[in-house]
């Protein structure tokens, strides 16, 4: 993807002459044959690169567009060498770069297990170190272009957010023990606040997480949160859930437009039409089919002969809705997962980079039921195994495209600025899924 | 010395760099010069079997190690400099720690589940503000008076009677407030239960059921043993406890796994609740000189009366009586000790 300065693959200085630089790369190539015969295996792309340097150095015309290019792209303060594409990259087809993630089921057990036993043995109070281990294995194993991201979350910072969230569940649940009134009161005094944890938890979140020594940003005001939770949540409760598919978007474009990675922001364009057409399905699975049974089990008992036969079908027929409702929840969870994710992803893009999320309906499905199957099977432990599989297979199918070298983003100039807001971040921990 | 990647923090830009570590001094060299710092500055993350090795440095730079070669240089360099992972680590690495983890998690539920909640239910239970107890008590009272029960059919002066046996067996001033209700319930069939404020309700079915009145007493005293040792709020709080660890465990995979799970585990309580109400009932009928007789011959007689109803005896799973047989064997044997 990035390429590496032809002078510096060649080891010469920018201003060498013809000779000098004919002479690098006879030394270079010798240099690699006589390691391959001492029984060292050089990187493969090493010789494609020297080779690659010299085509261009060698060449009068190249090298002076070459020259002209680095001086161009070299920002003023920049280090003196920058990236620069190589020759053969023009007739290159657009790069794309899959996901992948590393980890392995049987590695991921211990942890688990072993900070398990930890949390239990500690009444909790080791849960968030725990949290920390997990996220960090979650972050480490998974690669793009080779390059692993990384969590930063201090688990101290997360035991002090989760103390002050549990404070204020107990206020809620005392609250509804003493009175009605007094927990719609404390319900009421705590709506705001929902708005206000959903930008911490971002913030928190993004901060905490970084690739290739950049960390991400999350710079969403309250303002817009309090537009896209509560205004379009009310929105949502008015109009019977018809407007839930645009609070949904809503909530997606809110976590997206402000996230960034070091200075380059994400863009998320998805029309409102997409998501209704997204949930069309499950809506009509969810609402249709129970207003269908609610008329038709009636109409059955009054159509069909009274007799011994037609007891026997009414009386299943309970245990076949009930078998119904399962079966269609265990298929709408795994839907939304793979739509949203590949609606999300597909309308999203990074500084002329765009995402590319191809999950599978099918594969999904057969991976969570069997996940669910086996930790059925296995009482739960399970389930370490099951998160990977799904990790897994979410990396495969997720990938980002277009020609952009990932080198070149550079830090935001909030870096600094945010950092004391970020220390306030941290008091809430509180996941806002993707 | 070994070859990794290394981003300065202010770019996502990738420079070679050769990484060497001698003593407790890590020496970075690339195109971007040299950089150097203490081994102790430097965040240095955990060891995975396939994941790159990333080493933070304080100022946001950080390197990263990808293959195996460039990591065992790494832990061997460490090692030598006495630089040691949390313990943490070691264990997640063996397969001996997460088996003896796995071994210490079920046995901490286990001892969790059979010993740890019902103490904390005990200590918790009797501090439980009465206003709690008393709504709870009235809100299930009417949801019950509003489904299945209906008014009693007996007359005052039997209901009285009845009462003044009860008072009998259990003096007011040796026995927790309580208040004897009566009702019907035809579809339920006879039986009796108790709330967690005190209130005891009996069901007329009972009373056609018994022979005379010291056995729907001593049925009353076993309710009123429920009573005195808090078992409506117990229950309450471990159920919840229960559920709360149920859902946490299963939740995303089935609410109604969560659900069945924890009732299967709560009816292990119940259990024991009645063997204890048991005990305090033949407590009261002891020292009233009487024998447990007739508390065990009342149970023998709800046994048949419901056997019609229910499936075939031994299946057990849900029920929240202990087999009969096994709660009069129990009873016995108290009134033997007590002799």
């Amino acid at each position: 993807m990035e390429q590496v300065c032809h002078y510096d693959v060649l080891g010469v200085p920018v201003g060498a002459s013809g000779d000098e630089i004919a002479a690098a790369y006879t030394r270079g190539l010798q240099r690699l044959r006589q390691a391959i015969a001492d029984g060292f295996e050089p990187p493969h792309d090493k010789l494609d690169a020297m080779r690659a340097a010299y085509a261009v150095l060698s060449e009068p015309e190249a090298r002076q567009r070459y020259d002209a290019e680095r001086a161009a792209a070299a920002a003023p303060d920049a280090p003196p060498v920058v990236a620069a594409p190589a020759a053969g990259d023009a007739q290159a087809p657009a790069s794309r770069e899959a996901f992948r993630f590393t980890g392995a089921g049987g590695e991921y057990f211990r942890i688990w297990i072993v900070n398990l036993m930890l949390t239990i043995l500690t009444l909790g109070i080791y849960a968030p170190w725990a949290k920390v281990r997990r996220e960090k294995y979650f972050h480490q194993n998974l690669l793009l272009d080779g390059a692993g991201f990384d969590y930063h979350g201090d688990p101290k910072a997360i035991f002090k957010g989760r103390m002050v969230a549990g404070l204020l569940f107990l206020v809620l649940s005392g609250a509804q023990k003493v009175s009605d009134t007094a927990y719609v009161l404390a319900l009421l005094a705590m709506a705001p606040v929902v708005p206000w944890l959903a930008v911490r938890a971002m913030r928190f979140r993004a901060h905490n997480t970084s690739y290739r020594g950049l960390r991400f940003g999350f710079d969403g005001s309250y303002g817009d949160a309090a537009k896209a939770f509560l205004g379009y949540g009310l929105l949502t409760v008015v109009t019977l859930g018809i407007a839930f598919p645009a609070f949904l978007r809503a909530q997606k474009r809110f976590v997206l437009n402000h996230l960034r990675y070091g200075s380059a922001r994400f863009e998320f364009d998805a029309a409102t039409g997409a998501f209704y057409r997204m949930l069309l399905l499950p809506g009509l699975l969810a609402l249709g089919i129970p207003i269908l049974l609610a008329i038709a089990i009636p109409a059955l008992g009054t159509l069909l002969p009274k007799g011994k036969d037609t007891m026997a079908v009414l009386a299943v027929l309970p245990l076949l809705t009930f078998m119904f409702f399962v079966a269609l929840w265990l298929f709408i969870g795994p839907y939304l997962t793979v739509r949203t994710s590949n609606l999300v992803w597909n309308h999203t893009h990074l500084g002329g980079m765009a995402f590319v999320s191809e999950l599978k309906l099918r594969r999904y499905l057969g991976l969570t039921l069997g996940n669910w199957l086996l930790l059925l099977c296995t009482l739960g432990f399970y389930r370490p195994w099951a998160v990977v599989r799904l990790a897994r297979y979410r990396a495969e199918q997720t990938a980002v495209a277009g020609g952009v070298a990932l080198g070149d983003f550079v830090a935001g100039e909030v870096t600094k600025a945010s950092a004391i807001g970020d220390q306030a971040a941290e008091i809430f921990d509180i996941d806002v899924a993707l | 010395m070994v070859e990794v990647a290394y981003y300065d923090g202010r770019s996502a830009r990738r420079q070679v760099a050769q990484l060497r570590i001698e003593g407790a001094r890590l020496m970075l060299s690339g195109e971007f010069g040299e950089r150097e710092a203490a081994l102790a500055d430097i965040e240095i993350a955990e060891p995975m079997r396939g994941a790159p090795r990333l080493l933070h440095f304080a100022d946001g730079a950080s390197c990263e190690l990808r293959d195996a070669a460039a990591q065992d240089y790494l832990d061997a360099a460490l090692a030598g400099a006495g630089v040691k992972h949390s313990p943490v680590v070691g264990m997640q690495q063996q397969w001996l720690w997460a088996v003896a983890a796995l071994v210490g998690v079920i046995v901490l539920v286990v001892l969790a589940y059979r010993i740890g909640l019902p103490w904390l239910s005990k200590e918790v239970a009797p501090w439980v503000p009465e206003v709690v107890a008393r709504k709870l008590s009235e809100a299930t009272l009417e949801g019950l008076d509003a489904q299945v029960l209906k008014p009693s059919k007996l007359a005052p002066e039997r209901r009285q009677a009845i009462a003044a046996q009860l008072a009998l067996l259990a003096p007011a001033a040796t026995t927790p407030r309580h208040r004897l209700l009566f009702r019907s319930a035809p579809r339920v069939g006879a039986n009796a239960f108790a709330l967690p404020n005190g209130d005891i309700v009996l069901f007329d079915e009972l009373v056609a059921l018994s022979a005379d009145d010291r056995e729907i007493a001593a049925v009353l005293a076993h309710e009123l043993g429920h009573v005195g040792l808090y078992h409506g709020m117990r229950n309450l709080i471990q159920s919840a406890v229960v559920s709360m660890v149920a859902a946490i465990w299963f939740g995303d995979i089935s609410s109604a796994v969560a659900g069945l799970g924890a009732l299967a585990l709560e009816s292990g309580y119940s259990r024991e609740f009645e063997r204890e109400a048991d005990a305090y009932a033949a407590r009261l009928l002891l020292a009233q000189g009487q024998g447990v007789a007739p508390l065990t011959t009342m149970l023998r007689r709800l046994e048949a009366a419901h056997a019609d109803k229910k499936g075939p005896a031994g299946s057990h799973m849900f029920a929240s009586h202990p087999e009969t047989e096994a709660r009069v064997a129990a009873l016995e044997a108290l009134q033997a000790g007590r002799r």
